[in-house]
């Protein structure tokens, strides 16, 4: 694993001086092995791409670059710059939704500057083949997180309620939240319809894909 | 290679010695006939090395009489200074010329012929008899040579000068004789090459007689133009105007006259361009010449151009081939920059449209939008604005008073524009922190912009626009629209139609252009850079073109061996074929030194919006608004034709139309 970078200009240098290699030419300078496949190794790209630009994440909830305040995001994206998948941000606090304001949540603090690293994830690429792509340093226009805390306020009501399990994928416009565990099974404490804490399925927030191919499509051309 | 595969044969692999063989040094007529191969290919090139020798022997009449297709006879005949006898017998030998003497004069060759190869050439393979005589001697020398030896040494009585009669070419080389093509064509060929040459001297004069017939009879004149009137006729004469005199470039100053856009023609054969007074086909000439016209003709047609380039001696090698009709130049830029600013800052102007202003104003009946302010300035002297109000200012020449014209003017006036004023298409908000993209991002390309003439500036006001040249298009009078695509004109002498699109479509696609070279430096990087795998050849190319390809605003960073990967790209090229752009480009400055393949990549995405952002289809238009358009007009560059070429207005004289109704 390389120093971590001791400034943003440093990080996006880094980062652009990967754009271009494929997954296994990456992998191959650190000597990483490349699977087969990703279905059994998820997580597998981003772990690579915070080897090589040097994350420095103690937490799951801080940032992939603490000292920068920066989180690392793998994008996987079809030859035409679409993401292929939205984008998990982070997991929802369901135990004490009442102490959390937007301003201090975890949503806003993992978005409030990301590095996004598209990667070619088209079918049929075996992942060494996989091409990284040019870094993007993004960070929410005040328009996007209007759109962001509106979501998200509308989710926290609801959570607050006791209702969380009813809330599904449809909604939110750009931020979506799902299940997500390691099984099916796993629970977490959470707000129930009576009020009390029980167990509940884990759920965690994601960007929607029309929000993230937005930010590709208006900062990135397209080789011709 | 293995000999086995089916698809390689080699035929000089096959005669490749397998044991020592021993070296034996030619006799001399062989040597000559080998010699004669390069220099004596045709009867036009004996026509062409005798001629040249004339001319560089001061000649100022030179008569050359040929007799089936010059296969038969060749004679020149000058009244050059002559050789005296010792002089004569030197000259059929091989390497003999009085023109260099040592290896530094190779480096500095002012005359036609250097290398001493031609006289004894064109005599190994023929029956060649001289006659020549200085004016300071009263007899003159005879020497007869056949198949390269020579027969006959005696005195003559003859005028002073030179007669070359050349018979039976090729009679010893059945070979070559072969490939000789039928008189007519071997005639066209001379002819070609005599009129290269009557071009390139007005000052002497030149007959031809083919078959007892005069095909060409070239007096001597003082001026260029006067000699193209003879040459290439009355049609193409009357659309040649004078290059502009752009300041020397490393030396390099192209001059002579182009044809207006509105005349082109399917060959390339009227583009006569010539290198210190010898003309020269080359390829970083003629793509000057067709960058400047880019735009302005249609694919496929070619101007008449008669285009004098001065280059300092040490830039130029003219001892590449024996026809020294290719030249190697050592720079290539100052070249194509020097021939393409000639013609294209002239072209910019359209000076065809002046003459038809200086007319309307003449026959007093010129009526200006703008004029009170072009005529105060034309009173407080300034020497480029207002040529049309005094005949003499519309002289060829005129812009010799200021080293740049008024076009440049205009431009730098545009890069002084406050920024505010003029928004353009590429235009990128403000960045802030919150906004992101802190490293590297920017704001794409917008929709191409619906252009509004009243937005972007020039309005028709009473100042006459910045161009500071003559009005032609504001000074019309606006009679009405027709079908409401085109506006109805007419000037002092005759009527002025007016395609609105295709004027619509030049103003919008100047004003892009302008706003585009002030903010041109904007990128947009690659979801995905592209990598290029380049040939040996691109690749030696592209390690000394890193810094030409960032300036256009492409960012390649070298991958390895042969490989380059292309980063980011200007944000106008967003969409175009980068990999094809870049290996073009490539190709071009192997070739020529430079390129203009990004700007001209650019300019045919602005030429794209342009045409989309201005009204296509018929729209009413008010009084007002056709002649702020006219006015706008005679702001820009290239006004006479729209980005594709065509042109933007028709103009029917008032004697066509009167002849038209009997009435003349």
């Amino acid at each position: 694993m390389r120093r971590t970078p001791a400034s943003p200009i440093e990080l996006i240098e880094r980062a652009r001086s990967l754009a271009g290699l494929t997954l296994a030419e990456l992998a191959g300078e650190l000597h990483i092995e490349v699977p087969a496949t990703l279905r059994r190794h998820k997580g597998w790209v981003g772990r690579l791409l915070e080897d090589a630009l040097g994350a420095d994440a103690s937490t799951a909830q801080a940032p992939d670059f603490a000292a920068l305040g920066i989180e690392l995001k793998t994008l996987p994206v079809d030859a035409s710059g679409k993401p292929r998948e939205s984008t998990f941000v982070t997991c929802v606090e369901l135990a004490h939704p009442d102490d959390i304001r937007w301003e201090t949540s975890h949503v806003r603090q993992k978005l409030a500057s990301v590095l996004f690293i598209p990667v070619l994830s088209e079918k049929g690429i075996p992942p060494g083949d996989r091409l990284v792509g040019q870094p993007l340093l993004w960070q929410p226009t005040p328009a996007e997180e209007a759109l962001l805390r509106a979501d998200w306020e509308g989710h926290m009501r609801t959570i607050r309620q006791g209702y969380a399990h009813a809330i599904t994928a449809r909604d939110g416009e750009v931020l979506q939240i799902r299940p997500k565990g390691a099984r099916a099974s796993s629970r977490v404490w959470g707000v129930g319809p009576s009020g009390d804490l029980e167990l509940i399925q884990p759920r965690a927030y994601y960007l929607r894909t029309g929000f993230t191919a937005r930010i590709i499509a208006r900062s990135f051309a397209l080789s011709t | 290679m293995s000999q086995d595969d089916p698809l390689w044969r080699n035929t000089a692999a096959r005669h490749a010695a397998d044991a020592p063989r021993s070296v034996a040094v030619l006799p001399p007529e062989l040597a000559n006939q080998i010699a004669a191969g390069e220099v004596v290919e045709r009867p036009a090139s004996v026509v062409k090395e005798l001629v040249e020798n004339s001319l560089d022997a001061g000649a100022r009449r030179i008569e050359v009489t040929i007799e089936g297709g010059g296969r038969d006879l060749i004679r020149v005949e000058d009244d050059g200074c002559g050789m005296r006898r010792e002089d004569a017998l030197r000259a059929v030998e091989r390497h003999a010329t009085s023109k260099i003497a040592r290896v530094e004069d190779l480096f500095a060759i002012g005359t036609l012929g250097f290398r001493g190869e031609a006289v004894p050439s064109i005599g190994s393979v023929s029956r060649m008899e001289i006659c020549t005589r200085p004016r300071d001697q009263l007899e003159g020398t005879r020497i007869y040579i056949e198949g390269g030896v020579m027969q006959e040494i005696e005195d003559v009585g003859m005028a002073a000068g030179t007669t070359i009669l050349v018979e039976e070419l090729f009679y010893n080389t059945p070979a070559r004789l072969k490939f000789l093509k039928t008189p007519a064509t071997e005639t066209r060929h001379i002819t070609e090459m005599l009129v290269r040459v009557g071009l390139s001297r007005p000052d002497v004069r030149i007959k031809f007689v083919k078959d007892g017939k005069l095909r060409l009879d070239l007096p001597q004149v003082d001026r260029l133009k006067d000699r193209i009137l003879e040459v290439l006729g009355r049609e193409v004469y009357d659309d040649l105007y004078p290059t502009f005199e752009y300041p020397a470039i490393h030396g390099v100053v192209a001059r002579g006259y182009f044809s207006k856009p509105g005349h082109s023609q399917r060959s390339p054969n009227n583009m006569y361009t010539f290198v210190n007074g010898r003309y020269v086909s080359d390829r970083t000439i003629r793509a000057a010449i067709t960058g400047a016209y880019k735009h302005l003709l249609e694919r496929g047609r070619y101007p008449s151009v008669v285009l004098f380039i001065d280059v300092p001696f040490s830039m130029v090698d003219i001892n590449v081939h024996p026809a020294k009709t290719e030249v190697r130049f050592h720079d290539t830029q100052p070249i194509y920059r020097a021939v393409y600013h000639a013609i294209a800052d002239a072209l910019a102007e359209a000076p065809w449209l002046e003459g038809q202003a200086a007319r309307a104003y003449n026959l007093g009946e010129r009526r200006t939008l703008s004029g009170d302010a072009a005529e105060g300035s034309m009173a407080a002297g300034s020497p480029a604005k207002g040529g049309g109000f005094t005949g003499g200012m519309l002289q060829p020449g005129r812009v010799k008073i200021e080293p740049l014209n008024a076009r440049h003017r205009r431009l730098s006036e545009q890069d002084r524009l406050d920024p505010g004023e003029l928004r353009s298409p590429f235009h990128s908000e403000p960045r802030d922190v919150q906004g992101g993209f802190i490293a590297r991002g920017l704001t794409p390309l917008s929709e191409p912009p619906r252009m509004d003439l009243g937005e972007v500036g020039g309005s028709p006001s009473g100042e006459g626009g910045p161009s500071g040249r003559d009005a032609y298009f504001s000074t019309l009078k606006v009679i009405g629209q027709f079908r409401r695509a085109y506006i109805v004109c007419e000037d002092a002498s005759g009527m002025v139609i007016i395609d609105q699109h295709a004027a619509h479509e030049r103003v919008g696609f100047e004003r892009l252009k302008a706003l585009f070279k002030r903010e041109h430096k904007e990128t947009q990087p690659l979801l995905f850079p592209l990598r290029m795998e380049l040939d040996a050849l691109r690749s030696a190319a592209m390690s000394e073109a890193m810094g030409f390809f960032a300036q256009a605003g492409f960012e390649i960073d070298h991958f390895g061996g042969n490989t380059y990967v292309l980063k980011e790209v200007p944000a106008v090229l967003q969409r175009a074929p980068h990999e094809k752009i870049i290996k073009d480009a490539l190709d071009d400055l192997s070739n020529f030194g430079g390129s203009s393949r990004v700007e001209e990549a650019m300019e045919s995405v602005l030429s794209r919006m342009a045409c989309h952002s201005v009204v296509r289809g018929p729209t009413q238009l008010t009084l007002e608004e056709c002649e702020g358009l006219l006015v706008q007009m005679d702001q820009i560059d290239f006004r006479a034709n729209c980005p594709h070429g065509r042109p933007v207005y028709y103009r029917i004289p008032l004697m066509e139309l009167e002849e038209a109704f009997d009435r003349r």
